[in-house]
């Protein structure tokens, strides 16, 4: 049977346990944040979507049956939907405002080069497909393995690999020199 | 003796799989699925086309890397159990029946003490319909009732004459 690490603490929750919410958040809030981040390149509605993450977990708590799903997958789909339904309301293209990373700190030239190489990136992320850039963002940047990020997004194996390659190969495009390298 | 434990380790790997992890989940062999990583990291040993398609990927793998990482406010922490404390406060029937079931079997899932009531409550119904003193024992006091009351006027009345 699936051993949850996170059952306890979320049965305890349920129950008003603000120790154990706080236990919950410590350990899923910085990761649930670094997804967020990177699927809508902005740090305010991320910060919103994260938060609406947990207050659905403060809801569920209660109810939430261990062994069905675990808990950090559920979790994760939450946090995903939440991203989704902004990406949804936005109407206009991200590349412009992400290319532009305000950069007020005059460092080094290497600094520089890096603020700029990582806004180039985030900018050729925001512009995939929601579902390719989730792919990525989960098997990369997150390092889930592909089991669960198949899991995480309701699709099977096949069908990750299929949206990781799509995605990587227009990232390849959209940042035309890595096709010289 | 090195190459036939590659050999077998390459089994069921193919150059075209191998292209094909590597378009997916980049050059690091740690991102890989785990039950193929062995078959392809023992193919793209001395393998030149490897190479290549490896280079690329890596390029790849370290521009993404370069991606800023996350930063987590400390007011956002603060809002979050803001926001536990609020839904805490509110009263709620499911909270208050996993508190119950907490302290009647402590530690056991939602399911357990539910169960538990409800075989309680259909046992209970069974016991006290097949119960054979509850039934049959009434029927017959109700019988000797009923005799009882249509057979005693008529004695009244022959008394009376």
């Amino acid at each position: 049977m699936l051993i949850d690490p996170d059952a306890e603490l979320v049965a305890r929750a349920g129950r008003g346990d603000r120790a154990a919410a706080e236990a919950l958040m410590a350990r899923h809030l910085p990761r649930l944040m670094a997804l967020a981040r990177r699927m809508l390149g902005d740090q305010a509605e991320a910060e919103d979507a994260v938060q609406d993450t947990f207050m659905r977990l403060w809801t569920h708590a209660a109810r939430w049956q261990p062994g069905r799903a675990k808990f950090e997958t559920w979790l994760y789909r939450v946090t995903l939907n939440q991203c989704y339904d902004r990406l949804r309301r936005r109407t206009t293209a991200p590349l412009d405002e992400a290319m532009s990373v305000p950069d007020s700190a005059p460092g080094p030239a290497a600094t520089h080069e890096n603020t700029v190489l990582a806004a180039s990136i985030e900018a050729a992320l925001a512009e995939l497909p929601d579902r390719q850039r989730a792919a990525i963002v989960l098997c990369h940047h997150q390092e889930c393995g592909n089991i669960e990020a198949a899991e995480i997004l309701g699709i099977s194996v096949e069908a990750l690999e299929s949206l990781l390659a799509r995605g990587r190969r227009a990232l390849r495009t959209k940042l035309g020199y890595l096709r010289e390298t | 003796m090195s190459v036939s434990n590659e050999a077998a380790d390459v089994k069921g790997m193919t150059p075209v799989r191998l292209a094909a992890l590597v378009d997916a989940y980049g050059a690091e062999p740690t991102r890989w699925p785990a039950d193929e990583r062995s078959q392809a990291t023992a193919l793209i040993r001395g393998n030149a086309q490897a190479d290549v398609l490896l280079s690329q990927a890596r390029s790849l793998d370290q521009a993404l890397d370069s991606v800023v990482p996350a930063t987590v406010p400390a007011t956002l922490s603060s809002r979050i159990l803001d926001g536990f404390d609020q839904i805490a406060a509110r009263p709620s029937i499911r909270r208050f029946i996993s508190v119950a079931a907490n302290i009647v079997w402590p530690g056991a899932p939602m399911w357990q003490p539910s169960v538990a009531l409800a075989a309680s409550l259909i046992a209970g119904l069974v016991l006290g319909v097949m119960s054979p003193l509850g039934g049959q024992g009434r029927s017959i006091n109700n019988n000797a009732d009923v005799s009882v009351a249509f057979t005693a006027p008529q004695q009244d009345s022959d008394a009376n004459l």
